[in-house]
């Protein structure tokens, strides 16, 4: 499978099969450092993006900062504590998710929640298209303007450009000068060279 | 010919579905009451829950390795009017079939609402919930497998 293409030292494959899918260069330094200290993008502490709205018993919401593509609301539901997404979920941990809930109907009332989904991913992220192995459920308002459809699977394609790109960024990280890298390369990285360039910057700081 | 408020014939997939989905909506009936659920859904109820009843999805979506559904055992359309401790239930039947299943991984999914301005993706409104575990080597070199939470109205996919 692909996760055997790359690997980071300290890293699972599925660790670095989830740092294959994200947006940016900062992104991907943040979770690398992230898993380094043995924690991840929604452990404590949360990041300042994903600003907490309401806790109940070992729970949190927040609204994604990040909200799916043609979603008008996008609540992110997750325990403090890591559990991890990639063994089945147990049932006890889900004894605040229905008080969430309930939080959230009287918050944001039965117009704004008029209808959307739920989604839950769990198990292997090769299955599942999951870019945080924290357990987490997401519930999504869609603005119905566009169609709105939520991955389980990435198509292999992307996945393989996914993990092209990550190696760029490793390149980058451990001191790789940009002006080095190649065309393609460069290609891959699908953002402002100028943005990254002060990424960069911070981290020889 | 008649309407169902139950049912919506925009989110039908397969033929097979709509012919069955077409009696339904001649009936007028909610497909997943359990009064009428024996009459259409002909998979075995393999868990039955306090909230929940636990089967397989009669007419799978294309791609997937494993697909149980879990029916809400009263008549509601939205989240809201779920109890609090549903969704505790809900995962207990899912994660042990799972485990018997061994299914490596998917997701669960559950679409709730209805809106005049189009569809949230539901064929049938009755509450029911989805666990998906796709089929990986089914799928194309360049084709990625997503559930749909919702379309405008008339929507017409690109092909």
């Amino acid at each position: 499978m692909t996760s055997d293409i790359l690997k980071i030292d300290g890293l699972t494959p599925h660790q670095v099969l989830t740092l294959s899918r994200v947006r940016g260069f900062k992104q991907y330094l943040n979770m690398l450092e992230r898993y380094q200290n043995g924690v991840c993008v929604f452990c404590d502490p949360l990041g300042p993006k994903n600003r907490v709205i309401h806790e109940v018993a070992g729970w949190r919401m927040w609204e994604n900062p990040f909200p799916s593509p043609g979603s008008e609301l996008h609540l992110v539901l997750a325990p403090v504590r890591h559990i991890s997404t990639e063994s089945l979920p147990s049932a006890r941990d889900f004894i605040a998710v229905g008080e969430l809930f309930e939080w959230a109907k009287l918050e944001y009332g039965k117009k704004r929640l008029i209808g959307g989904g739920i989604l839950m991913r769990f198990g292997s992220p090769e299955y599942n298209a999951g870019t945080v192995l924290h357990l987490h459920v997401n519930i999504i308002i869609p603005d119905l303007k566009s169609e709105l459809r939520l991955p389980l699977v990435k198509d292999p394609g992307s996945t393989l450009r996914g993990y092209k790109r990550l190696a760029v960024f490793e390149k980058l990280r451990i001191g790789i000068h940009l002006t080095n890298l190649s065309s393609e390369e460069r290609l891959l990285l699908e953002e402002d060279l100028d943005e990254l360039q002060r990424e960069l910057e911070k981290l020889t700081m | 010919m008649a309407d169902n408020r139950f049912i919506s014939m925009g989110a039908v997939r397969r033929e097979d579905q709509r012919a069955v989905m077409e009696e339904i909506k001649e009936q007028g009936h909610c497909p997943f009451c359990i009064e009428n659920l024996e009459k259409y859904h002909k998979n075995p109820i393999l868990k039955e829950g306090k909230f929940w009843l636990l089967t397989e999805n009669q007419w799978p979506y294309a791609k997937v390795k494993q697909q149980l559904l879990a029916i809400y055992k009263t008549h509601i359309e939205h989240i809201s009017e779920m109890d609090p401790e549903a969704g505790r239930e809900l995962v207990e039947l899912f994660t042990e079939e799972a485990k018997k299943r061994n299914i490596k991984g998917g997701g669960i999914a559950m679409r709730f609402g209805s809106s005049e301005h189009g569809n949230y993706g539901s064929s049938v409104l009755h509450i029911h919930a989805h666990l998906i575990e796709p089929d990986l080597e089914a799928l194309g070199e360049n084709e990625a497998w997503k559930f749909k939470f919702g379309q405008p109205k008339n929507y017409k996919k690109k092909t």
